[in-house]
């Protein structure tokens, strides 16, 4: 409250020029999603963040065991804020479809969504796991590199610091939504995840981590 | 008005504290107040360079909004800069975009890193940047705006809102504006710009993605292995990214008092660096009990079962970048880096319009 500025009748206009930067966006089409899961090769894409091994291990055990799955590729990035590069080519080549693990930080976040869009753009579907607090971040910066409707399989922050049998138990409470990303029409899937997240402001913004600005 | 920018027009009703209300409120700014950026500061600003306003110097992450010129010199005017300040910023902008800088992690990680920029050759001495007393401190319009603008660019361009997608769970000071120059006159050995293979008399920018600095202490000897023992002490901590990490530098900044004891020793730049390789470690079991061990693969490149094994921050000694810089008294600073990220030096463009 400013209750010393006095003000002129009809105050005047103030013309700005926006700082903001213009952005672009480049909207590619999800991959094509498998028909089935039956009899195909899936691979785990770990970026080595804390239980993404458990939790790729017994979604990769579910896979077979439920759901028909062939064969698992397991693939480890030796640290989370870098590309996989040469780790999703090698997944791309052998793979039919590829669960990626997972954002659950700031730059760990950037670089699991920009390998996932990576693999989209080659043609391989992707699950792509981030945790709640940062999903909104992973939908961000999936508008930002192209695909706006990247499905996004949120799991519970964090994913650090539990017991085996809580990663067990988020894994599996995952897998029919990781699924569900991997077989059904991309169009249907395009509508249901681009911005799912980004409009989900109240339900997302958790107060005692965030500061609204007031 | 002149119509020639690209940039949309904001229209707010009121004055200067209603048009900073506004900025704040959208999110614009960094909570302190701004200058306005009218389009007869923003053409005063462009004045500053040669480059054209609509030219694109790429765009920054994560959100990946333009850096054309002309933002630039928007988010300048706002910062409190002046228009010779450009070629700098445009500089700093360049170096932050190329690939190896890695902005697209720095921007929005969890860590609390904030590029610095560091300035050497004569443009210093013309727009009266800092190099010495409180160099990291604040006092200087230069140092304080030039950096200050960086932030601002890092928000209204690469989407960098606090919470949103820059996502630092404490972040740092240097957040809110983090530029020096080095001291080259006090400094006894190659400064940074010639260690890269520039001139000595070009002006260059360099960026590194660093925590905020902490100090090196050492009023008690008075020889480079001592003082160097101390600044390796100081590096070999393990709650750092550096630690586990294998991509990263670390920088030390040299007070001018510490850098004249360890030249009178007849030390060059290279038998620092290879000090502070040799000897800023960790013991091989301390980096699988403690730290981001786990998550990160650095020691596991050492097959040794030797427990005690010694096992440095950085790849090789030129991963440690030796600068000099500050004023009076027997401090240096320590600058552990993002990790993934690598220092980029550029030439500052000094053309003006």
């Amino acid at each position: 409250m400013r209750a010393n500025t006095t003000r002129s009748e009809g105050s005047r206009t103030v013309e700005l020029l926006d700082p903001r930067g213009e952005v672009e966006y480049e909207t590619l089409p999800l991959a094509e999603r498998l028909e089935t899961l039956e009899g195909a090769t899936i691979g785990l894409l770990d970026n080595s963040k804390s239980n993404a091994d458990v939790f790729l291990e017994v979604v990769g055990d579910r896979l077979k065991s439920a759901y028909g799955v062939a064969e698992v590729v397991y693939r480890r990035k030796d640290k989370s804020p870098i590309p996989a590069d040469d780790l999703a080519t090698q997944l791309h080549d052998a793979c039919d479809a590829v669960v990626n693990a997972y954002g659950d930080c700031g730059s760990c976040t950037s670089w699991c969504v920009y390998d996932s869009i990576d693999l989209e753009k080659k043609g391989t579907p992707v699950a792509t796991i981030n945790s709640d607090e940062f999903v909104k971040l992973g939908q961000s910066e999936a508008q930002a590199l192209g695909i706006p409707g990247l499905p996004l399989v949120r799991v519970a922050h964090p994913m650090g610091d539990l017991p085996r049998e809580d990663v067990v138990e988020r894994a599996e409470g995952a897998i029919e939504e990781i699924v569900h990303v991997l077989t059904t029409d991309r169009d249907a899937l395009e509508d249901e995840y681009a911005e799912r997240f980004l409009a989900a402001d109240e339900e997302l913004a958790d107060e005692s981590l965030y500061c609204p600005i007031r | 008005m002149s119509g020639t920018f690209d940039s949309e027009t904001l229209s707010v009703d009121g004055d200067f504290e209603d048009v900073n209300d506004h900025l704040y409120r959208q999110g614009m700014t960094d909570g302190l107040p701004v200058i306005p950026p009218t389009a007869d500061r923003v053409e005063r600003m462009l004045s500053g360079t040669a480059r054209p306003a609509d030219e694109s110097l790429g765009t920054i992450p994560p959100k990946y909004g333009s850096a054309t010129v002309e933002k630039v010199a928007i988010n300048a005017v706002m910062a409190g800069c002046e228009p010779a300040y450009m070629p700098v910023l445009i500089a700093a902008v360049e170096a932050m975009v190329e690939d190896e800088f890695n902005l697209y992690g720095v921007n929005a990680t969890t860590h609390p890193v904030a590029p610095l920029v560091v300035v050497n050759g004569p443009i210093v001495e013309e727009i009266n940047l800092n190099y010495g007393y409180n160099v990291f401190g604040q006092g200087w319009r230069a140092n304080a705006t030039i950096g200050r603008a960086v932030r601002l660019l890092l928000v209204n361009l690469g989407g960098g809102e606090p919470g949103e997608m820059d996502r630092a769970t404490h972040g740092h000071p240097g957040k809110y504006s983090f530029c020096i120059a080095e001291n080259e006159g006090r400094n006894p050995w190659d400064p940074l710009h010639v260690q890269r293979g520039f001139d000595a008399d070009e002006s260059t920018v360099t960026v590194m993605g660093v925590e905020a600095p902490h100090e090196i202490n050492d009023h008690v000897n008075e020889t480079a292995e001592g003082i160097l023992t101390t600044a390796a002490d100081t590096l070999a901590t393990v709650g750092n990214n550096n630690s586990h990490h294998s991509h990263g530098e670390v920088c030390v900044v040299f007070g001018p008092e510490h850098a004249g004891t360890i030249a009178r020793n007849g030390w060059s730049r290279e038998d620092v660096q290879w000090f502070l390789y040799d000897n800023a470690r960790n013991k091989l079991e301390t980096l699988e009990t403690v730290g981001i061990t786990g998550n990160y693969t650095w020691h596991h490149r050492f097959p040794t079962e030797n427990r005690e094994a010694m096992i440095p921050l950085t790849e090789t000694p030129e991963d440690v970048t030796v600068i000099v810089a500050g004023g009076a008294g027997k401090h240096s600073m320590a600058l552990h880096s993002f990790g993934e990220t690598r220092s980029v030096t550029v030439a500052v463009d000094e053309g003006g319009a």
